[in-house]
């Protein structure tokens, strides 16, 4: 069985992201950079099939500038065989565009599973699961928490919105993972040092998608108004009184 | 307009300081303000390491006696509360044959001169105090007990709430924009929040100090520039008993400390990335740079070699050309004083820094003198460069 994990280089975590002052995005120049963490899990546990004789071979794929290699490179690191470039060069593809670009590159490498974090940390959108997942016409689950993988037959524990739920699903399948499924291991130095010599293919984004050019694009990007300062009330009653006038807490007509 | 007698520029580990020796030495109404919080600048980012061991004599005179405060924190802020998170763990250098060698005898002898504790170890003696290092190499190895590291956080906040406790104000989220000045001298400041009135006006604001430069157009020799720590999980435990080491061997001449458990925090003890624009923003590590200072802990820890990344992050030094501070007066502009341009000693020296910098603004004999450190040396030529170079041991 051949998995294919998508990962993506986002912003890390700890840094405060700041708007470009032309509107254009946020600016990312000189940042701590980071694999998307949701990603980082979807890795691991495609490592971890690998490694329990599940799976056979695992490709992970990065879409991007050159500086994304960083990211495969981390998970080639980890344990992942082989890693691939989808090259954007200085173009920003939307969701739809990069995911029409994956579903090629799937059939090509001919793969049976897919994972990828259930959303990036940076734009938050989880768009990329169920485009992919439509463009392939496979079946998908999202925030996946645990895995149980027999032959083809595929069992999963997700969020719903009414709780847990179980889904059994037949490969070949696409999974958005959640942060609970498994922790990422720790990188030794010397995968570093190894994952630093293996080659990572690159294959041009433009080769793999129908369209020329993306279907939506970003407006503006502005940053989030300050929060207005709180208030202080001496008693109960004028709580009640300001709570009274607060719109969300009004029945509308 | 509300008057104070002095004002304090920036609410780092130097800012909270001056404001602590300020009440202290008597100074009346002080008011601290910080752009964003106490402590939240470079003070966060500071490895904390603390020794004496400077190849500029004035700087192992203000080691010392920052030294003796961090070693009686509590005591000396009056709060027994108080806690600098001092691990004394003492510190360890050494250095192979070769141009660091000479540097580093003097350095010492000339810390044995100022009345430091300083002993001269063999291989095995440096290999019991830090048995997952080897010395194959060294061909000289000093040992410094009264050293160790501590919390810069810990530190800037016990400054900052001993001085409160003195009467200090201090506002936090309060950017200043411009100096206030009359017939060439200062009054006050005039900040996002309006104008404060002080004839005394401290501006300890590290990576920037530029703001100085574009308030009074004296020029600023000061630059941001990032350096790279990691934490390094290990297979054996680098212990609290075991010393701060400092490799003069290692092509970055790297530091090296406990990080707790296995935890190694360890860091490139030269020339980091010179920022654009101040900004102490967590910046970009790449894997190549974390196998690069891997493949030197290993030569040194071999058994480090199979060590796992546990976690990186970068700090900003505010770096002058010669590596040590600006203090003092700036003649061009009475009623200022400043300290700036730390180059990544800024917590090592910051009790002791305080102390001098409120004598200073208060007009009384300061007890370490500061024309060394005099702005007029960038002029002058009379710089203060240490023996190792460019880089942070200075």
């Amino acid at each position: 069985m051949h998995v294919m994990v998508l990962v993506k280089r986002v912003v890390d975590h700890n840094v405060k992201v700041r708007v470009r002052s032309d509107g254009s995005g946020v600016d990312t120049s000189g940042l701590k950079m980071s694999i998307n963490p949701f990603d980082e899990v979807a890795v691991e546990q495609a490592v971890r099939l690998r490694q329990a004789g599940q799976a056979s071979r695992v490709t992970v794929v990065a879409c991007g500038p050159a500086v994304t290699q960083d990211v495969l490179r981390l998970s080639l690191a980890m344990g992942a065989d082989s890693a691939i470039q989808l090259d954007t060069g200085a173009g920003e593809p939307d969701g739809l565009m990069a995911t029409e670009a994956l579903a090629a590159l799937v059939k090509r490498e001919q793969v049976d599973l897919v994972l990828c974090g259930k959303q990036a940390i940076d734009d938050d959108l989880g768009d990329t699961v169920p485009m992919l997942a439509a463009w392939l016409d496979w079946p998908q689950a999202m925030s996946v928490n645990r895995i149980e993988l027999s032959g083809t037959a595929l069992r999963v524990d997700c969020d719903g919105d009414q709780g847990l739920e179980r889904w059994s699903l037949t490969l070949p399948a696409v999974l958005g993972v959640d942060l609970r499924l498994c922790d990422p291991r720790a990188i030794s130095l010397p995968n570093m040092m190894k994952a630093k010599k293996a080659p990572i293919s690159t294959t041009r984004l433009e080769e793999l998608a129908q369209a020329a050019a993306p279907r939506s694009s970003i407006v503006s990007c502005t940053t989030p108004p300050a929060r207005a300062a709180g208030l202080r009330v001496p008693d109960l009653p004028q709580l009640l009184a300001h709570l009274r006038q607060v719109p969300a807490l009004n029945p509308t007509a | 307009m509300q008057s104070f007698d002095a004002i304090v520029i920036g609410a780092g580990v130097i800012g909270s300081s001056v404001a602590f020796h300020l009440a202290r030495l008597g100074a009346g109404k002080v008011l601290v303000l910080d752009r964003l919080q106490i402590g939240a600048g470079t003070s966060t980012q500071s490895s904390g390491i603390l020794r004496t061991h400077y190849s500029v004599i004035e700087n192992v005179e203000l080691a010392k006696r920052s030294w003796s405060v961090f070693n009686n924190f509590a005591h000396y802020l009056g709060d027994e509360e108080a806690s600098a998170g001092l691990v004394k763990c003492g510190y360890l250098i050494c250095a192979p044959e070769g141009p660091k060698l000479e540097p580093l005898r003097q350095s010492l002898a000339g810390q044995e001169r100022m009345g430091v504790e300083v002993r001269l170890l063999d291989k095995t003696a440096a290999q019991d105090l830090l048995p997952i290092a080897t010395f194959d190499d060294a061909a000289l190895i000093g040992y410094e007990p009264e050293a160790g590291f501590a919390d810069a956080y810990l530190v800037a906040t016990g400054f900052a709430r001993a001085a409160r406790r003195l009467g200090v104000k201090i506002m936090e989220g309060v950017t200043v924009e411009r100096l206030l000045m009359d017939g060439g001298r200062v009054v006050g400041v005039e900040t996002n929040q309006g104008s404060f009135h002080s004839n005394t006006v401290i501006s300890t604001q590290n990576i920037w100090a530029g703001d100085i430069e574009k308030w009074t157009g004296v020029p600023t020799p000061v630059k941001a520039e990032r350096h790279a720590v990691l934490a390094l999980e290990g297979p054996e435990a680098y212990s609290f008993k075991m010393p701060v080491f400092k490799d003069l061997g290692s092509p970055g001449m790297l530091y090296c400390r406990s990080y707790g458990g296995n935890q190694m925090l360890v860091s490139e003890g030269i020339v980091g990335e010179t920022l654009a624009v101040p900004d102490n923003e967590q910046g970009d590590i790449s894997m190549d740079y974390v196998v690069e200072v891997g493949a030197q802990v290993a030569e040194r820890f071999p058994s480090f070699g199979e060590a796992g990344l546990a976690s990186s992050w970068t700090g900003v030094y505010d770096v002058t050309p010669d590596w040590n501070p600006v203090l003092g007066r700036l003649p061009d502009v009475p009623g200022l004083v400043v300290g700036y341009g730390f180059s990544g000693h800024g917590f090592k020296l910051s009790p002791g820094v305080g102390l001098v910098l409120a004598q200073e603004a208060l007009g009384l004999p300061t007890d370490v003198p500061l024309a060394p450190y005099a702005h007029e040396r960038f002029r002058s030529g009379h710089l203060l460069t240490g023996r190792y170079g460019l880089g942070a041991v200075s």
